[in-house]
């Protein structure tokens, strides 16, 4: 799974794997071309008592608990009651029919149409997007990913263009809608046009963790402060045996976890860098190069688990080591961590403290590690141009995604997070959500609320949360090609990435020696690199 | 022609019933290909096959320019070469060597056994193969207790050929025997007692009757296999590409998969599968006519 894949998962579920899989492809890009009309105005969503609200921008606003008043955002029942189809991105199993569904059941009411949905597990994606144009009658709201197969749709016009309809103060007819980010809008502009709402994401989605009693117990009592002490740490977590006669590995999964966190000290640029009118990728850099160098070499020692390749892809697997309490350091979504109800908040509740939030350091212990943000999307909800030719339809979805992006404190937002009080939560006396005994609104809801909802974090270590991403948002760079857009990187990205893997991972594992590197370039450069340089840097000299 | 015309109506409910089948592969096999045009086309599935252009050959002409293709059907032809060479004989060995076994019931046990990992589906077997050979695995911590150092034979790129025919053969000798024991169960029981009675051993029957008699089912079921001599597998191959890297581990169906479906590049992958359908046919009517030539049956 790559980056991208592991960003969308933002909400609800949670991702967790080969984060950094991608040595080519990366963040989205959109179009150069100057849109007309002004983008959507931007209206910063109300705060409730009691919230974080994070200084740096992107950084979600946290709450420790839930507001306790719920506002009502919108007062008129948005649909006009008839059928309207979407097309889902999911991580999960389907949610559950409709007769036996009482959130959806629900949700049909409060939105007033009737919601049919296509779940498509992110896997299987490209094809079912393929097949599903190929059908020719798209459904009226599709997720869309950033994939080569969806660009060249969009191009040739199979989504509405928004510019016009959202823009400048007409967005405020959606005053859900208008909370999007300016910067958020900007990755949702390809060619000139805006083809829907995005998937909001926090920039810096991801949180580094690592067990600190088994390091306090291999005699490291504070965090690493450069990189070859990480390394002794990791290695030390892989030989010392902190567990006594259970294995345990500093690191499990390449490139995932290992790959970013090399990144991060190293200071590998975010995909490009950009200087004096020339864009050097990462990999060309010295950075990537000593990098990959020292994950060579922590491989050889022994810090990560031998499978580390083969577990890079499987998510399962790598995650169960983290439940199991068999994983030095682990990296995933923040919230996946802090959210006490999750797969890896109840790790981290059940080891008290001892599975510790750090940043990494930089890899000499005097410059800081760099990380790599994002412009906070995942995809977009784009609508069907056939749907949007009748205005009134145009309308009537565009009411729905303004229902649906009730920002957090709202009773929208609060439906699609925990459904009507006492159906599957009831809220207590404080207004936290006490769950119902025998329910599971998870298993209900299925995709069917994904991808609109804004990002909301709401656990009562909120403050701490807050305080990691906004340090490492602080510490990261954006990418000097983000908002622009490169045929041959759409089409090529794929490729680019099993070079990668023939490339990179065998250097890891020493089945490669470290010189390849060079070999490596030159096949990037060859197979598509220098072409896709030549697209963004003739972009970037156009602004 | 008239005596179709004849036979049709004299055998009228025969032929209708013949109907429903050939309206099957009418639907589901002759007309989808009218897909092939996709490979000569610029293909978007938004704008279908009439609002897409034509671009004649310059699928074909991507394909062979690719940088890759040259290794992946190399690839392709050592891991079918493989496949021919030791995994279609596998289940042939498996079944005479069970046909020997005299206990009926051992025979039965044995056979149900191997039948099983044929009902798994590869992420399991790969799983399970991880478990036992991979790094953290137990042939790894056998050396390590050996003092014989680390092994990960699941992540070798110079081996993953074998690895991935080792593979094959351990998922489906068991279910490759079925058909062979159709054929060796075929074969007339008074051959083998005036054999034995003549003073042919156990071998020489084996070589001189059981061989020749399921030797056509052998014979067509190269034939078959020649077929598909550029399918050697999808799943497999692409879950254990991450381990070994593409250069190892590319062949034209994955090859497939990240150009047409990832890539968005739909033409280029219909011209991969076009063409591997094309020298699969060739195949087929060669190795057909080379086998008549040898004095079998064949095919067709």
């Amino acid at each position: 799974m790559s980056r991208r894949a592991a960003l969308g998962l933002g909400f609800g579920v949670v991702a967790g794997t080969a984060l950094a899989g991608c040595g080519s492809g990366g963040t989205r890009s959109s179009g150069t071309t100057k849109a007309a009309a002004p983008p959507p105005a931007y209206v910063a969503p109300p705060v409730y008592p009691g919230a974080i609200v994070p200084e740096v921008p992107g950084v979600p606003t946290a709450y420790p608990s839930m507001p306790k008043k719920l506002t009502r955002t919108v007062t008129q029942t948005p649909g006009r009651g008839g059928v309207v189809r979407h097309f889902h991105l999911t991580w999960g199993p389907p949610a559950t029919p409709l007769a036996d569904n009482r959130w959806w059941q629900g949700l049909n009411e409060r939105l007033g149409i009737d919601f049919k949905v296509t779940e498509v597990s992110a896997g299987n994606y490209e094809a079912k997007f393929a097949t599903m144009l190929a059908g020719g009658d798209l459904p009226e709201v599709v997720q869309l990913t950033f994939s080569a197969g969806c660009l060249k749709a969009i191009k040739q016009g199979a989504f509405a263009d928004l510019s016009e309809t959202l823009s400048g103060d007409k967005v405020l007819e959606y005053p859900n809608v208008a909370n999007v980010r300016t910067e958020q809008w900007q990755a949702c502009t390809i060619n000139g046009g805006l083809w829907g709402v995005p998937i909001d994401v926090p920039v810096e989605l991801l949180e580094f963790r690592y067990r600190k009693d088994w390091a306090d117990k291999l005699g490291f009592a504070k965090p690493p402060a450069d990189a070859e002490e990480t390394a002794e740490l990791l290695v030390a977590m892989t030989k010392g045996k902190p567990e006594g006669s259970k294995e345990t590995w500093g690191l499990t999964a390449f490139p995932g976890m290992a790959l970013e966190l090399a990144y991060g000290m190293f200071g590998v640029p975010n995909l490009w860098t950009y200087e004096g009118g020339k864009l050097t990728h990462a990999i060309e850099t010295p950075q990537f190069e000593a990098a990959i160098a020292w994950l060579a070499k922590l491989w050889k020692n022994g810090g990560m688990h031998p499978d580390a390749l083969a577990l890079g892809s499987q998510t399962d697997r790598y995650r169960a080591f983290v439940v199991q309490g068999q994983v030095g350091m682990a990296v995933d979504s923040a919230a996946n961590f802090h959210r006490p109800t999750s797969q890896f908040g109840k790790v981290v509740a059940e080891l008290d403290g001892a599975f510790a939030a750090f940043v990494p350091p930089g890899h000499d212990g005097s410059a800081k590690a760099v990380f790599r943000k994002s412009a906070g999307v995942y995809g977009i909800n784009a609508i069907s141009a056939e749907a949007a030719k009748d205005k009134d339809r145009l309308a009537e979805i565009l009411r729905l995604f303004n229902w649906r992006r009730g920002p957090v404190g709202s009773e929208e937002w609060y439906y699609q997070g925990w459904g009507a009080d006492g159906d599957y939560f009831t809220r207590g006396a404080d207004g936290e959500p006490v769950p119902v005994e025998g329910t599971n609104l998870d298993a209900d809801k299925g995709a069917i609320g994904y991808g609109l909802t804004p990002q909301s974090w709401i656990f009562p270590t909120a403050k701490e949360c807050v305080e990691t991403n906004s340090q490492m948002v602080r510490q990261s760079v954006a990418s000097p090609v983000e908002g622009l857009q490169s045929d041959t990187q759409d089409a090529r990205g794929a490729q680019l990435d099993q070079l990668f893997a023939t490339y990179i991972n065998q250097i890891v594992v020493g089945s490669r020696p470290l010189t390849d590197i060079e070999k490596y370039r030159q096949a990037w450069r060859g197979q598509g690199g220098d072409q896709i340089r030549r697209e963004f840097q003739e972009q970037l000299k156009g602004r | 022609m008239r005596r179709l015309t004849h036979a049709l109506r004299r055998h009228k409910a025969i032929y209708l019933l013949l109907l429903p089948g050939m309206l099957y592969f009418l639907l589901f096999h002759y007309l989808p290909l009218a897909g092939v045009s996709i490979a000569f086309m610029d293909y978007s599935p938004f704008l279908g096959l009439s609002g897409s252009s034509w671009i004649g050959l310059d699928n074909f002409a991507k394909l062979f320019d690719d940088p890759e293709f040259a290794s992946t059907v190399r690839n392709t032809l050592v891991i079918s070469f493989l496949q021919i060479a030791f995994a279609f004989p596998a289940p042939i060995l498996l079944a005479l060597l069970l046909n020997s076994l005299l206990s009926g019931r051992v025979k039965r046990m044995v056979q149900t056994v191997v039948y099983l990992p044929h009902f798994l589906s590869w992420v399991i077997v790969i799983a399970v193969w991880q478990q036992v050979l991979g790094g953290a695995g137990a042939l790894a911590d056998l050396f390590q207790q050996l003092g014989l150092g680390s092994v990960n034979v699941m992540a070798n790129a110079e081996t993953f050929k074998i690895l991935l025919t080792a593979q094959v053969i351990w998922k489906d000798v068991g279910w490759g025997t079925i058909i062979f024991f159709a054929a060796i169960a075929s074969i007339p029981t008074q051959l083998y007692e005036s054999a034995a009675v003549d003073g042919a051993g156990p071998l020489r029957r084996t070589w001189h009757i059981t061989l020749p008699g399921i030797l056509p089912v052998i014979v067509l079921l190269l034939i078959l296999k020649l077929g598909d001599v550029l399918s050697v597998g999808f799943e497999q191959i692409l879950l254990q590409q991450p381990s070994v890297g593409a250069e190892a581990a590319q062949v034209l169906d994955t090859f497939v998969y990240f150009r047409g479906v990832l890539g968005g590049d739909w033409g280029i992958g219909a011209a991969a599968g076009l063409l591997k359908g094309v020298i699969g046919t060739l195949m087929i009517v060669a190795a057909n006519r080379m086998a008549r030539r040898a004095g079998s049956e064949g095919l067709f």
